[in-house]
């Protein structure tokens, strides 16, 4: 195994650590965007570049940009549902 | 149930699944051998049979071909149903949302500025990875996804200009569409003009040209549309949910 390769693994290791370690839903998303590239890294250091590459776009950018929507509607709708309790939960 | 009871469940799980881990982990190959007779031939026969240099593109489109037919479906299936729900919640929604909340996605003028810069040259390097799927590491699959990060990145360039309408929801759905009937129409080509389904039967042309490899360029361009297509459609339902409440409000 190449010293690339071990830093890689560590890296990965650490990274996802930190992504399951944080509280708030928010600063996981965009950990797990610092996680997604640390896999492409990964990827690419065992020569696997096609992987790396659909990483790179999906684990470092489609998928947090994805959670951070959905974590902004959600709360959005929370925010509302605690305001006007009476409109809103008809269902 | 106590936690103490917890507790034990959660100890006995968790030693045996370390206990079966360590099982598993202790009858692995070493590091760095390689025990896949498939792997050789198929590295052996890509390049004189199929004319395409990038060897994972050929497992791909050609010798696994129809799980990738498969998995364009999975994804086409998931952004119809986003739309569908997405949409269904939309017509329900009487949420007003907080104005200020708004405010990080149009109010950066530096992420602007960045977002349009780099808007091309994305854009770019997607129609490069989408193209020489075949020769170099890339395809349709990570050419659509960054394809799909240009235009978002000119989404979030125009924010600031306009609280608006840049992003073309109805032409994503047709890339979308047209990509995953693309694939299947070039699949069926097979079936017309060689003996079987998703059979290459363009000339293969010189290995290591960009015009090379039969099928292989139409097919990653159909599913990088599909791909673009999809990706935008489900980010951009959920933003036009966002641009509709903040629309409300400014007015």
């Amino acid at each position: 195994m190449t010293a690339v390769q071990t830093i890689s693994l560590v890296l990965v290791a650490a990274a996802g650590t930190v992504v399951v370690a944080l509280e708030d839903v928010q600063r996981q998303a965009l950990a797990s965007s610092v996680f997604g590239l640390s896999l492409a890294i990964l990827f690419f250091s065992f020569q696997a570049p096609d992987v790396a590459l659909s990483q790179i776009a999906v684990g470092g950018v489609a998928l947090p940009a994805m959670i951070l929507l959905t974590i902004s509607k959600v709360r959005r709708r929370e925010r509302a549902e605690a305001e006007a309790p009476s409109e809103s939960d008809d269902e | 149930m106590t936690r103490g009871g917890r507790l034990a469940i959660f100890a006995v799980g968790a030693t045996g699944l370390a206990a079966l881990l360590a099982w598993g982990f202790a009858g692995l190959p070493d590091f760095g051998t390689f025990d896949g007779r498939m792997g050789e031939l198929i590295s052996s026969i890509a390049v004189p049979e199929r004319h395409a240099t990038n060897v994972v593109t050929a497992v791909t489109l050609d010798f696994r071909g129809f799980d990738t037919l498969g998995e364009e479906f999975i994804l086409f299936a998931a952004a119809v149903g986003v739309l569908a729900l997405l949409r269904l919640a939309r017509s329900e929604e009487t949420v007003a949302a907080d104005p200020d909340e708004m405010t990080p996605t149009a109010g950066s003028r530096s992420v602007a500025r960045v977002s349009a810069a780099l808007a091309g040259p994305a854009a770019v390097l997607a129609i490069y990875v989408i193209l020489h799927g075949h020769l170099t590491p890339g395809g349709g699959f990570q050419g659509g996804v960054v394809l799909a990060a240009a235009l978002l990145l000119v989404y979030l360039a125009g924010a600031t200009i306009r609280h608006g309408r840049i992003k073309p929801i109805n032409a994503m759905e047709l890339g979308e569409g047209v990509g995953a009937a693309g694939f299947v129409a070039i699949a069926i080509g097979g079936l017309i003009f060689a003996a079987s389904f998703l059979e290459n039967f363009l000339p293969l042309g010189v290995s290591g040209d960009l015009l090379s490899a039969g099928t292989y360029m139409p097919l990653y361009i159909a599913v990088g549309l599909e791909v673009a297509g999809a990706v935008l459609v489900i980010l951009g339902e959920l933003l036009d949910q966002a641009l509709l409440t903040s629309e409300e409000d400014g007015e």
